[in-house]
């Protein structure tokens, strides 16, 4: 029996899984084509479309790097629970996965406010 | 107390989700992180450095990772709808309205995306 | 029967006295397409090997003794017929449960977490002379799926959470304890919210979401578990933010 309750941490976890996990089933697809596969055709150049100005202004630039971080600890909550699934029992896992979230949460947003 | 019990213990290998269809699917889902985590990756690289971005994301190899991503992405999107209203104790018609919402959301954001990535 | 036809049944068979691990034995089992998987088990009781142990007793799908895998899948050997297998099938002890003898398991663990979760009513002070304690129908229909459950286990056998951690509390027992947090008459959120809350509570679940698959009573034990996520964040948050001294506002809906 559990007379031994300790009360989890993952509420945290979770939910920033499920922010980034809704964030990212909205934006992702559109923000992947326009951005990953699309940018070298239409971002770059003389005339890049409205939306690559657009994230070029404070408010863009906040956008993509809220929607960084929020994918970075949803991806990363995910790989930890599906490392555990296959087996992986490295009990630094969690500390390495959320601290790597938690690092590109700071640098995505030094680069919103910091960088051109 | 002396027993005859002798309980078996038949212990999960790191196999076990190949044997279903359905866990199968469970892993095929759940391995769309990894390309959460790559595209996380690279538009930090983007927000840093947009210049070596482009040089980056013009490779052929990380242009097919992109086109997977997209598909993972598509993958996450449709099974995180489906999955979304087992977390709300709702009536069922509005449970659907809520689904309805989210996915023309989507459709809605990424024609808005597209097109003005095209204007 | 006797000149019926036989279906080829291989059975997960395991005697803790002799056997070092369990093993299959084929069985020739008569069959018609009435004949469930608990019925071919009888025969085979009956008439071929009097020692072979398993659970069953309503024959109806209603007291959940007699889960087993038939062909990988939780299924009741009751509600479940040779005729959808004719090409036969292996029938094995439910899956991430000990085996205790043949397709005979160890449910310990099970009902130990069914206990801890505290099913029923707690912290209403109603009298009999109160009369009826009534409902609206909205009222009923928050948790009136939840409570077909009939605790057989099935969903145990799906979750390979349970079967990788068996001090996870599991779909079954977390699912009973929610259906009583969204009963109006129910008091005792907050306490079996401790549970549910705990490092072997409600978040072992990554919503593999088979367990509601193969649920014989149509229970959806993968949203009652997402469900109380929300209401254990929520917690979470109001222990965070010390809004406990009035217990009503640890109650969530």
């Amino acid at each position: 029996m559990h007379d031994d309750i300790k009360r989890s941490n993952e509420p945290i976890f979770w939910a920033l899984f499920g922010a980034g996990g809704t964030f990212g089933a909205v934006c992702a697809p559109a923000l992947i084509l326009s951005l990953l596969i699309l940018y070298p055709y239409l971002g770059e150049g003389a005339e890049p479309g409205v939306f690559y100005r657009f994230l070029d202004t404070f408010i863009g630039r906040l956008f993509l790097a809220v929607f960084v971080a929020l994918t970075a600890w949803s991806g990363l909550h995910r790989l930890v629970h599906t490392l555990h699934d296959l087996k992986v029992h490295w009990s630094k896992l969690p500390l390495v996965c959320y601290g790597a979230a938690l690092l590109i949460t700071v640098l995505a947003l030094y680069g919103a406010f910091a960088c051109p | 107390m002396s027993t005859k019990r002798k309980p078996y213990i038949r212990e999960m290998d790191c196999c076990w989700w190949k044997k279903n269809p359905f866990y199968r699917f469970y892993m095929l889902r759940e391995g769309t992180c990894v390309f959460s985590i790559w595209i996380s990756l690279l538009l930090l690289l983007f927000l840093f450095a947009p210049a070596s971005f482009t040089t980056v994301i013009k490779n052929p190899i990380i242009c097919l990772l992109n086109l997977a991503a997209l598909l993972a992405s598509l993958l996450h999107s449709k099974t995180w709808f489906e999955l979304t209203p087992k977390a709300l104790n709702l009536p069922a018609d509005r449970l659907d309205f809520l689904v309805k919402g989210l996915q023309t959301a989507t459709i809605a954001f990424s024609v808005l995306v597209l097109a003005l990535s095209l204007l | 029967m006797a000149d019926a036809k036989k279906m080829l049944l291989k059975i997960l068979r395991y005697d803790p006295e002799h056997d070092s691990a369990p093993h299959f034995v084929p069985y020739g089992v008569p069959w018609d397409d009435q004949t469930s998987f608990l019925d071919g088990l009888q025969y085979l009781k009956d008439n071929v090997c009097p020692d072979l142990s398993f659970r069953s007793s309503c024959r109806m799908a209603i007291c959940g003794s007699c889960g087993v895998m038939i062909n990988g899948v939780p299924k009741l050997a009751c509600k479940t017929f040779l005729r959808h297998y004719p090409d036969g099938a292996n029938v094995e002890p439910l899956a991430n449960f000990p085996v205790e003898r043949d397709l005979v398991v160890d449910l310990t663990h099970f009902l130990e977490y069914i206990q801890a979760l505290k099913p029923y009513v707690i912290g209403n002070s109603r009298q009999p002379k109160d009369g009826p304690n009534m409902q609206t129908p909205e009222e009923m229909s928050r948790y009136h799926q939840f409570a077909l459950c009939i605790n057989c286990g099935l969903c145990y056998a799906a979750c390979p959470q349970f079967g990788l951690n068996p001090a996870f509390y599991g779909p079954g027992a977390i699912t009973l304890g929610h259906r009583y947090n969204l009963d109006s008459r129910d008091h005792g959120q907050a306490d079996r919210m401790r549970n549910i809350n705990s490092e072997n509570g409600v978040w072992g679940c990554t919503l593999v979401g088979y367990c509601s698959e193969v649920c014989p009573k149509h229970v959806d034990p993968a949203a009652a578990l997402q469900q109380c996520k929300v209401a254990g964040a929520l917690d979470f948050a109001s222990s965070v933010l010390h809004c406990k001294k009035n217990k009503e506002a640890c109650h969530v809906d």
